[in-house]
């Protein structure tokens, strides 16, 4: 494969494009972590007790864990002490209008390709709320979907404007006890995304979040919580850039889904978390806790496109269980340079004829590792449960690894599991055909791990698709064999 | 019956056959006598770990368990590629009832220097109680890129279209599924073992 | 100058040398096959000419119009107009046939200077030559290859052909498992590409084909050299005595 090699050392690299600062006044809380920090958070927000005390119990918990270590990751250790909790930009008491906004953070969406600016058609549009570091600064489409009685809008005016039912679903499907960073995240989280759907609605438009991380070691700590209620139906969009660093940044957040009876929930990612430069220096680390519990007959389906991060810790899983609920799991895994990730889906069934599907595409090159961690279960009481799991992996470069690490649980004699896995490169035959038609190596490549993915691409909205195809084509250059 | 796990190791053209309980087993096998394994386990502890490192060495490896009232097995198998074009083989098939509980681990690891390496794996089990439990752990840790591995795990019920065909023939549900459970079984036993294994789908019917 | 020079070429694979000594000389707008038992060589050469990195050409030369090809990739080989049909070719799962033509088509129009295609007059030529080949719409919306029988593949191999128009076009063993209709098929498909500025090297273990497709010189390749040329008559000739007279 000598030759092919050569052109791969070739190829050119592309500069990691949402690199950039925005240079305002940050307001932020002294570095470290103790229960006055928390304190200090919580008063900032103008928290209720009831929330501070929920904090303040993950954080009394989370000092007796060690953080997990059974993933296949290496890393520097984490001081957490060595980081700052809370950042806000300076700005009076909520913006009434974009004219109030600071212009400084107007262009930084601008950059992004966010559109704050409010239109009046409706068709076709994504209501934005767009967080900047910890604290969210404006929200679009609020009115029109009041109108509907869908709530949208960050968490912390949803424990303002909502105090019940943000009381009664935090917490539920991750609580605080669950692992080390839902601990960590229900001590200091700042802000994130709150979504309630009432009964029998279909949101006419997809929701979506977008993150960044600015000020330096600053963790990224967001909590989503979104619940749909019965009959109900949302497709949520999930895509994060961040400017390019020199240390390490964290990131540990919760999002947590709740299911009712037959309602249905799609949740959408594409993340582009800076990856770390060619040598390994750097890039976003991923700790995500994501879950949700379906109900009967509801429906949950997870779909992620994972390009950037320079480690990623993530199982995005579903609770089956309501009888006849369905869990899907969708997802694009690429890796380059040093990139670690260990990532998978958790699917366990509880109900009856429940049933589950995975199909995870993972994507080594460079010196990366790339690792699938499923688990399925079913439970003794998961009459007829079925899953189908399909885990592919493709390694581009002698340098790189690939794992499957699938552990498959059936308590149930009607219950049926199956999985299949695969792992291999691009054959030099594929390469080759393809070069015979004029494609010039790096579209080879490209194009034969787009037709890798395919299956996956599919289920994304159409927009979030283009987004994502482009990032895997950006992602792949400069992988070197 | 005497219900020991039975280890069959066929190394080139020599066979030796163990009665084992509870063992860790290592084999490094060269690619002038390939290592074919067969393994009858009925409770207990198996590891086995095998390491091609030869050039061009390969194994097969198969298991048969059949796990029954409140016994614990726990099925260990590690291939290790070492060496360049080394190949693997693991077919594993089981069946677990009453209140038993299976664990099994099939890890399939390919090194750096093991190009061109063949590594491929199959569960399947069946499940015939509602307190019996399987747990599968088929797992990949791949290291080099020109190389083909794959696994598959299924585990679950007996066919329930299959049993239907058999009783529209007249064919009474106990006879049945004992077809059915010594179809799926067959074409991995040697023969010397067939009326062991016969007995105990017969006791399980 | 010739079209397509094979100097003295000494081509080894997997330590192994297959061609010992090939020389072949193709003049633009010629036809020319190349016969002979299963192991002479004939498929290497035509992978040799198309660029397959598996193949190591030890000794001899290879031009195309006067460039040097050794020094070209393949695809660079490609967009400078060359074209292999391949005997099985390989899949490419999840890659939509248009998607794949419309990339190879632009990088030979870029290559060219020339303005690239955009996607409404690209489906446009696409549906257009796919219907002269009787390629249905649904074939076009699948995968490379994916799923597709022997005689789909080989008709796909055509297709990709006539779209993109190449200037020499390999042809390996294009009869191989083909009853009479499927290969009359192809065979039109072929001929209706023969011009003066295309010529066109087929591959082939049959002599059958060329009742289709008229040569203008057959040669006979025998452990990895060229032993004989001759004209269309060749043909007829190795039917009645094979290859042995040649040996």
């Amino acid at each position: 494969m000598s030759e092919q090699k050569t052109t791969i050392d070739e190829f050119v690299s592309k500069e990691y494009q949402y690199g950039f600062e925005t240079d305002i006044q940050s307001e932020m809380a002294p570095k470290g972590l103790s229960e006055d920090i928390i304190r200090f958070i919580s008063n900032k927000k103008n928290e209720p007790d009831w929330l501070l005390a929920f904090r303040l119990k993950a954080y009394r918990h989370f000092i007796t864990l060690q953080e997990p270590h059974w993933g296949k990751l290496n890393y520097q250790p984490i001081d957490y002490q060595d980081l700052y909790y809370y950042v806000a930009p300076k700005k009076k008491e909520g913006p009434k209008s974009l004219d109030e906004v600071d212009p400084e953070l107007l262009k930084t969406y601008d950059k992004l390709g966010i559109p704050l600016k409010e239109q009046e058609a409706l068709a076709g549009v994504v209501a934005v709320d767009a967080i900047f570091d910890s604290v969210s600064v404006a929200t679009t489409y609020k009115d029109h979907l009041k109108q509907k009685g869908i709530i949208f809008c960050s968490i912390s005016e949803a424990v303002r404007d909502y105090p019940e039912l943000v009381q009664k679903y935090l917490g539920s499907v991750v609580p605080y006890t669950d692992n080390f960073f839902a601990a960590l995240n229900s001590a200091v989280f700042t802000d994130g995304s709150f979504v309630y759907i009432p009964k029998g609605v279909t949101c006419p438009m997809e929701l979506s979040s977008y993150f960044r991380i600015n000020a330096k070691n600053s963790g990224q700590f967001e909590r989503t919580l979104i619940i749909a209620d019965e009959k109900s139906s949302v497709s949520y969009l999930e895509g994060c850039t961040a400017p390019q660093r020199d240390e390490n940044q964290l990131h540990a957040a919760i999002v947590e889904i709740i299911v009712h009876d037959e309602a249905s929930v799609k949740y959408s990612t594409v993340q582009n978390w800076y990856p770390g430069d060619k040598e390994g220096k750097g890039g976003i680390y991923n700790f995500v806790t994501k879950r949700g519990i379906c109900h009967k007959n509801a429906k949950l389906s997870w779909t992620q496109v994972e390009t950037g991060s320079a480690i990623t810790w993530k199982y995005p899983s579903c609770i089956l269980k309501g009888d006849n609920s369905v869990g899907e799991f969708y997802s694009v895994a690429l890796t380059n340079n040093f990139q670690q990730a260990d990532t998978g889906t958790k699917m366990i069934h509880l109900g009856k004829n429940t049933s589950s599907i995975i199909i995870s595409k993972g994507i080594s090159a460079g010196f990366s590792s790339n690792a699938y961690r499923g688990l399925v279960k079913i439970s003794k009481g998961a009459e007829n449960a079925k899953n189908v799991s399909k885990c592919d992996s493709l390694l581009i470069g002698d340098k790189c690894s690939a794992h499957t690490i699938p552990v498959l649980i059936n308590q149930n004699t009607t219950g049926v599991i199956e999985h299949e896995a695969s792992t291999g490169k691009i054959s030099e035959e594929q390469l080759f055909y393809a070069q015979t038609r004029g494609l010039s190596q790096e579209q080879a490549i490209s194009m034969i791990v787009n037709g890798f993915c395919k299956e996956v691409m599919q289920k994304l909205p159409m927009e979030f698709a283009v987004e994502a195809t482009k990032l895997i084509g950006i992602n792949l250059e400069g992988s070197v064999g | 019956m005497n219900t020991d796990n039975i280890l069959l190791i066929k190394k080139g053209d020599v066979i030796t056959q163990r009665h084992i309980s509870d063992q860790y087993m290592t084999f490094e096998p060269n690619a002038s006598e390939p290592l074919e394994c067969f393994l009858l386990v009925f409770k207990g502890d198996t590891q086995i770990q095998v390491n091609l490192k030869e050039e061009g060495a390969t194994c097969l490896i198969q298991a048969l368990y059949l796990i029954d009232k409140d016994h614990k097995a726990n099925i260990d198998i590690k291939i290790s590629h070492l060496g360049r074009d080394t190949k693997s083989s693991q077919i594993i098939k089981g069946i677990a009832t009453d209140q038993s509980k299976v664990s099994f681990f099939g890890n399939i690891y390919i090194d750096n220097n093991a190009q061109k390496s063949d590594g491929y794996q199959n569960h399947r089990a069946l499940l015939l109680s509602d307190d019996a439990c399987v747990q599968a752990v088929p797992a990949l840790e791949i290291y080099a890129d020109d190389v083909k591995c794959s696994h598959g795990s299924a585990t679950g019920p007996l066919d329930e279209n299959a049993l239907f065909y058999l009783l529209s023939r007249g064919i009474s549900s106990k006879s049945a599924k004992k077809i059915l459970l010594e179809s799926f079984v067959s074409g991995m036993i040697p023969t010397e073992y067939n009326s062991i294994i016969q007995q105990w789908i017969e006791d399980h019917v | 100058m010739a079209f397509l020079e094979i100097k003295d070429l000494h081509v080894e694979v997997a330590g192994k040398e297959i061609l010992k000594g090939c020389t072949l000389s193709i003049e633009e707008g010629e036809v020319h096959a190349i016969m002979g038992p299963n192991g002479s060589g004939k498929s290497t050469l035509a992978n040799v000419i198309a660029g397959n990195p598996v193949y190591k050409v030890t000794k001899g030369s290879l031009l195309f119009r006067g460039q040097n090809m050794l020094e070209m990739s393949p695809d660079e080989r490609a967009r400078a107009g060359v074209f292999m049909a391949f005997q099985s070719p390989v899949e490419l799962p999840g890659v939509g046939i248009a998607q794949f033509l419309k990339t190879a088509l632009n990088e030979k129009l870029k290559s060219m200077g020339k303005p690239e295609l955009d996607a409404v007059q690209f489906i446009k030529r696409l549906k257009t030559r796919a219907q002269a080949l009787n390629i249905s719409d649904a074939m076009l919306k699948r995968s490379v290859n994916e799923g597709f029988s022997g005689g789909e593949k080989k008709k796909m191999e055509t297709f990709q052909m006539a779209f993109l128009e190449p200037d020499f076009c390999i042809l390996d063993e294009m009869d191989a498992g083909l009853d009479i209709d499927a290969l009359k098929t192809v065979s039109d498909g072929i001929n209706v590409m023969r011009e003066k500025t295309r010529s066109f090297l087929l591959i082939t273990h049959f002599q059958r084909l060329l009742n289709y497709i008229e040569p203008d010189y057959i040669h006979i390749m025998i452990d990895g050299q060229i032993v004989h040329s001759g004209d269309k008559l060749l043909a007829k000739s190795l039917e009645e005595k094979g290859y042995d007279e040649y040996r």
